[in-house]
């Protein structure tokens, strides 16, 4: 019914964002600290990624690798102190995120930007109404009549398939399974059709059954809203699933990122290599040993000098410990942060895996 | 079966919850595990897997059914005549920072079963310590450690060694790896592969993810409801699912490659997993099933096997 009024002022607002070029979302250089008794924690150490208006991006990494670090800073989030932001910019839609004020960031977060948290009991408010709680948001917004308010709370709830959406606006969350808390989550980040949806680990807390009708509802939002997300996740399998670009990070810097297929099948750096090997796939009968990658990530109250990847890295060098590298360019939208990549080494041992498309195994 | 080391039949767990309530964790379930075999359960959460490897291993008091381990029933015995199952049967928990108590050193953690069993003194016990520690991939010097010191993985294999500390035939490792990033797993599963091929241990491995559970399987029981629907060789179980149930889980499970995720279609289920407490007559999946017809809501289907050693329970066979 009013479906389709979403719909269409979604895809008005869309098409003025995709008449300029520059990309919706664009984190340049970002260093974030957090200074805690132990000392300063270098959580994310240059972080540079941007995602085109209706595009998808996915970081993957392990925890502790600085990418929820990473969205919180974009979303203001972050706790200042004990966090600081150390450097670099963040342009959303033309503007610097990180110059502006709580207030100006008031207006944005919520509006601008919504954003699904991995644990939806603690994302929702266990003492209001599930519909109260999405009419708050858009009240926040715009001012419309709570009856308004609670309309479109309803109408939301529908356009995430929940099942008897006018019952269940009465609801608590305490009222609600798991996977409709989700639902709830999604329907309450997209209230104010945002220009861009920041998912993390938006299926981790959830059973298979429930993360696939996670998914297929995110896609189809995806598709018929032609919404821009940006995801984040460790599961391999879910990013393959939503993602149109990917980024993987490794202890507070970005190693890799390309397009999907570039990094699912043409991984470049060791770390997605080993990450990408180290997960039994369904669709594979693989015996014997699993491909772990030794050791531990390394501890970032004293980043490494070198690359970070470095002591678990079977490829390692004398100038991996010395200096970091810098993103090389690969293939088109492809770059890694490995020196094995860098042009003055002549015999690169994954260059030849590489080119037979990387699906070998080494 | 050749030589089963653990047999379960009709095993039940039922819990009363007031008010004439009973939740039925597990329902009527039956299967054995080889000496040596590796057994993998996967369900969704609720499913009563926990509650099942928690009741064979006699830390719940089953309601009704046998539970038969090494040919001697120990479904009925007490606490002090269960001493020496516990030596032969020991366990592997999800939550390596709940399961380790935080005011014990790694080594003391170790040595407790030792102690409790009164196996060794000493020098002899240090050495088993350091043997232990050695063989999960710690140094000997971790032993004078707190839990806090160690990261997840770490404490995942102290917890390993603890259940190796007394020479156990029977291992029952309920979600060993869900709390681990994904490289970190992939060790803890090598380490346990190791382990089971070299020691010649039986395992029964509790898992939700499917991908893991094949890789380190024999065969696989899945479960849905406190009931088990299916259950066969890993390899056949993924190659040619028969229940319902099990192949939208497969399907469900997204794999990690962009190209066969865009071209394939997922079973979605619609809905969720009902409640436990007082469920309906007939197929617990029923509401949930795709195929399912009167006589599903009516009767219940039963365990029978399908194809040798592949058991399935539903009516479409």
């Amino acid at each position: 019914m009013e479906q389709t009024t979403v719909d269409m002022e979604l895809s008005q607002e869309q098409e003025l964002g995709r008449s300029n070029a520059e990309p919706l979302l664009s984190i340049e250089d970002l260093h974030v600290s957090f200074h805690t008794y132990a000392g300063e924690v270098h959580a994310v150490r240059g972080v540079t990624y941007s995602v085109g208006h209706g595009g998808s991006l996915a970081v993957v990494g392990e925890s502790g690798c600085g990418k929820t670090v990473t969205v919180q800073t974009v979303m203001g989030l972050t706790p200042i102190p004990p966090g600081q932001i150390k450097g670099g910019r963040v342009i959303f839609n033309g503007q610097d995120l990180l110059r502006l004020s709580e207030k100006q960031m008031q207006s944005i977060r919520g509006k601008d930007i919504g954003m699904i948290f991995q644990d939806p009991m603690t994302g929702l408010n266990p003492t209001m109404t599930v519909g109260r709680q999405i009419a708050e948001t858009v009240q926040r917004h715009h001012k419309i009549s709570n009856r308004e308010a609670m309309d479109k709370a309803v109408e939301m709830l529908s356009l995430v398939d929940i099942p008897n959406p006018q019952v269940r606006a009465r609801q608590y969350p305490h009222q609600f399974s798991g996977g409709m808390r989700q639902r709830a989550m999604v329907a309450m980040a997209l209230a104010c059709e945002p220009l861009l949806l920041i998912a993390d680990e938006p299926t981790t807390s959830l059973d298979v059954t429930i993360q696939s009708q996670i998914l297929d509802l995110l896609q189809n939002l995806q598709e018929r809203l032609g919404m821009t997300i940006v995801l984040i996740s460790h599961n391999l399998g879910v990013v393959a699933c939503l993602a149109k670009d990917i980024v993987v990070m490794y202890a507070g810097k970005v190693v890799e990122k390309g397009s999907s297929s570039d990094v699912f099948c043409n991984a470049a750096h060791p770390y997605t290599r080993a990450l990408l090997r180290s997960v039994p796939r369904l669709d594979r009968e693989i015996r014997g040993e699993l491909a772990s990658i030794p050791g531990t990530p390394p501890d970032l109250f004293q980043p490494p000098v070198g690359c970070a990847f470095a002591p678990r890295c079977k490829y390692a060098m004398k100038v991996c410990t010395k200096c970091d590298a810098q993103p090389i360019r690969i293939g088109d939208n492809h770059y890694v942060s490995c020196w094995l990549h860098h042009e003055a080494n002549p015999n690169n041992p994954l260059k030849n895996q590489f080119e037979n498309g990387g699906h070998t195994s080494d | 079966m050749t030589d089963p080391v653990l047999q379960v039949e009709n095993l039940k767990k039922y819990f009363e919850i007031g008010k004439r309530q009973t939740l039925k964790a597990v329902d009527e379930v039956s299967f054995t595990v080889a000496r040596g075999e590796v057994l993998g359960v996967v369900g969704e959460s609720g499913c009563g897997k926990t509650t099942l490897g928690r009741t064979v291993a006699r830390l719940y008091k089953p309601t009704s059914g046998k539970i038969i381990f090494d040919g001697e029933d120990i479904t009925a015995k007490s606490e002090t005549e269960l001493l020496g199952f516990r030596k032969k049967l020991q366990m592997i928990f999800q939550d390596p920072y709940a399961s380790l108590d935080p005011r014990m050193t790694a080594g003391e953690i170790i040595a407790e079963p030792i102690d409790i069993h009164n196996l060794a003194g000493g020098s002899e016990r240090t050495q088993r310590i350091h043997y232990l520690l050695n063989l999960v991939g710690l140094n000997p010097e971790h032993a004078n450690r707190f839990p806090h010191e160690f990261s997840g993985g770490q404490r995942q294999r102290i917890g390993i060694a603890r259940a190796l500390a007394l020479d156990p035939e029977f291992i029952i490792a309920d979600e060993p790896i869900s709390s681990l990033d994904v490289s970190i797993q992939a060790q803890i599963v090598n380490l346990l592969t190791r382990l089971q091929e070299e020691g010649g241990l039986s395992f029964m491995f509790i898992a939700h993810d499917l991908s893991m559970v094949r890789h380190f399987s024999h065969r696989v029981a899945v479960m849905y409801l406190g009931k088990i629907v299916e259950i066969a060789p890993s390899g056949k179980l993924h190659a040619s699912p028969l229940h319902p149930y099990t192949k939208a889980l497969m399907s469900a499970n997204p794999i990690p490659d962009p190209v066969i995720e865009n071209s394939r279609t997922r079973i979605t289920l619609p809905g969720e997993v009902p409640s436990p407490i007082n469920p309906p007559p007939g197929c617990r999946f029923a509401e949930r099933c795709p195929h399912a017809h009167d006589r599903c809501r009516e009767q219940e289907p039963v365990l029978e096997e399908e194809e040798t050693g592949h058991w399935v329970s539903c009516f479409l066979y």
